[in-house]
């Protein structure tokens, strides 16, 4: 009984893995797309986030607050990722936003638009600011909350927050025509 | 009231905070001070634009996806990981006891190759290698099968340990490219008969395919039947 047990419990662990992290998914994807800014990658880093949460699936049951673990999980793979790329610099991204720009103005609606320019502008920011911009402008959670994901005092992250906000500001500015005609603009 | 505090509070604020009422301090403040006001303004256009934008959505079907694929992504270091601990924790215990391996033989199909029934059916070798009553099935299979249905008929005397009453049993397994193994505990429900072989039939169905088998069972090693016998104290 035991072995036959064992060959369901691949199946039970699984269920009871999705049933947990069901609620989360959406939450999830959504950082990971302002993080990665395409939804390719975005599901790629969701993705890995689930294998290694799947992996770690006994801690999983003592974390009290799931989705700051979940989001701090996301963080520090997205960090990780990010280094990876950094250290292939001949990886060409098929979804790079530099294509997108060369789309003609009028096929952008305004919320694309506005989606080209923030994601443009988040490229820019260092990692800590994308993660605070990210998790406060965007997805609304408080600076304490950021501070125990990221492990970094309140006040270096509202330094984060103000910084990575003034960059911001510059992109978000953009109008459609300067955004295709010169990707260069609101650099630092 | 200065400058420096509706700087901090405008360093960290929310659209929904930016919501000042017009009679109070910190309104009266920016009112008159132009840098506190462009600051205002700025931070207000800032989070107004962020606000406008979509966030991208994940649809129901895409998120089960993902879920799912974390299990396909596991599934080599689980079969592992039971595979060595049903040996360790199993192998000692048992005794005498009988194992069939069984080979499904898959090896001429490459992964990208559809899986016919002609395909499946080529070449099954099967090997008999008794030592545990544990049937250990091999399955080789030459690309992932998800879901792949599997169903096992059992002979009037043998019978899956703790469900002696279903003769046949059929469940959906995953296979990985490769070799896999599953263990399956078995008993006998009654005394053999010497004349009579054992055999196990089978099918493994996947996608419109399907590969039926047989698998005699050694009986040599198998336990004795031991009948039930009430006691009174």
């Amino acid at each position: 009984m035991k072995s036959f047990l064992k060959i369901f419990s691949r199946k039970t662990r699984q269920e009871k893995f999705s049933a947990m992290l069901r609620p989360h998914i959406g939450g999830l994807y959504k950082q990971a797309y302002h993080y990665t800014g395409n939804s390719f990658d975005a599901e790629d880093l969701v993705q890995d986030v689930l294998l290694k949460t799947f992996q770690k699936m006994q801690e999983l049951k003592k974390v009290k607050n799931l989705p700051a673990w979940l989001n701090r999980c996301m963080y520090y793979r997205f960090v990780d990722r990010h280094r990876a790329k950094q250290r292939q610099p001949d990886f060409e991204d098929i979804n790079n936003p530099e294509l997108e720009m060369q789309l003609p103005c009028e096929s952008l609606s305004e919320d694309h638009y506005f989606k080209l320019q923030l994601h443009r502008g988040l490229e820019k920011l260092s990692l800590q600011q994308r993660a605070v911009i990210n998790l406060h402008d965007l997805n609304g959670y408080s600076l304490p909350e950021i501070s125990i994901m990221m492990d970094v005092p309140v006040g270096t992250l509202k330094s984060h927050l103000h910084r990575g906000r003034k960059q911001l500001e510059k992109y978000l500015r953009l109008t459609p025509e300067m955004l295709a005609t010169n990707p260069a603009h609101g650099d630092r | 009231m200065d400058c420096k505090t509706i700087e901090e509070f405008l360093y960290t604020c929310r659209l929904d905070e930016l919501d000042l009422p017009h009679d109070g301090v910190m309104m009266h403040y920016i009112k008159r001070c132009d840098k506190c006001q462009n600051s205002y303004n700025s931070v207000t256009q800032y989070l107004q634009t962020i606000d406008k934008i979509s966030p991208p959505q994940l649809t129901p079907t895409h998120a089960e996806y993902l879920l799912q694929s974390v299990q396909a992504a596991q599934q080599p270091q689980v079969s592992e990981t039971s595979t060595s601990w049903s040996w360790i924790a199993q192998g000692s215990a048992i005794a005498c006891s009988l194992a069939l391996v069984f080979i499904l033989g898959f090896f001429a199909q490459t992964p990208s190759s559809p899986l016919a029934p002609a395909n499946i059916n080529a070449g099954i070798a099967a090997q008999a290698e008794l030592d545990a009553s544990i049937i250990s099935l091999m399955i080789e299979v030459p690309a992932d099968m998800l879901q792949a249905n599997l169903t096992l008929e059992f002979p009037e005397q043998l019978r899956w340990q703790g469900l002696e009453e279903m003769q046949r049993i059929a469940w959906p397994v995953d296979l990985e490219k490769g070799v896999n193994v599953l263990e399956l505990p078995v008993t006998l429900t009654s005394q053999l008969d010497s004349e009579q072989p054992l055999i196990i039939t089978g099918s493994l169905e996947y996608q419109q395919s399907t590969k039926h088998f047989q698998l005699p069972v050694n009986t040599s090693s198998l336990p004795p039947y031991r009948q039930h016998i009430n006691t009174i104290i």
